[in-house]
């Protein structure tokens, strides 16, 4: 396992998992890189989005976990592939699985869309920039399909 | 769609927080042009189970979903 390191010697990261590209939506035209990620014991994949705010929590997924209102923080509005979803901000502790090293937990920031009746939701979840990967260090190596991962100022 | 064949033969126990699901990533790189629209839960590089609806594969996992990696396969 190779890691680059500080001056200090503090590893930039400390843990690491494979990831896979794959289509988000059926006649995309572009792969995505998937990672497992797990909440509330949850264990399931989302897409690394650079580009994105947030974590976007497959409502479906939400569902499913206990984001309690004292985990609420507001309601937001965002546009997703060009599509203006309203939503619930929670904060949410997620855990990237390390295959290598240590495992990482740490506070993300999730916008749980609201479907309408009957709507429902073609997209996986996403790991966005503002609110979630911005509090951790990542790296993604294209050659081997490994994502490192530590703690900021950890 | 038949889960005879996918519903898990043992039980299965929980997954070990904040652990990798053994296999689960390596199965997906795999078959991910497998079961499109549906959504599948993988665990030790088997399927476990596959289903339209996560209602319907929380019924074939035996009432939990926390016991593999859950993905919605396109």
């Amino acid at each position: 396992m190779s890691r680059l390191l500080h001056a200090s010697g503090e590893p930039f990261a400390t843990g690491e998992a494979p990831w896979t590209a794959q289509f988000a939506l059926a006649g995309d035209r572009l792969t995505r890189l998937f990672v497992e990620m797990e909440v509330e014991g949850l264990s399931a994949t989302a897409v690394v989005d650079t580009g994105g705010a947030y974590l976007i929590l497959n409502p479906v997924v939400a569902a499913r976990l206990r984001l309690g209102r004292d985990a609420m923080v507001h309601t937001d509005r965002l546009v997703i592939r060009g599509v203006a979803f309203g939503g619930t901000v929670y904060r949410v502790p997620i855990t990237l699985p390390a295959t290598a090293g240590e495992s990482l937990t740490f506070e993300a920031t999730a916008f749980v869309p609201e479907l309408e009746h009957g709507e429902t939701w073609p997209l996986p979840s996403y790991l966005g920039w503002q609110g979630c990967l911005d509090r951790i260090r990542f790296a993604v190596d294209p050659a081997d399909e490994v994502v490192y991962f530590g703690a900021v100022g950890g | 769609m038949s889960t005879e064949s996918t519903t898990p033969k043992r039980e299965w126990p929980p997954l070990e927080p904040g652990k990798p699901v053994p296999g689960a990533m390596e199965w997906l790189k795999e078959h991910w042009g497998e079961y499109p629209g549906e959504w599948v839960a993988v665990r030790d590089g088997q399927l476990l189970g596959h289903a339209v609806t996560l209602d319907e594969l929380e019924r074939q996992l035996g009432g939990s979903l926390k016991i593999a990696l859950i993905a919605r396969m396109v």
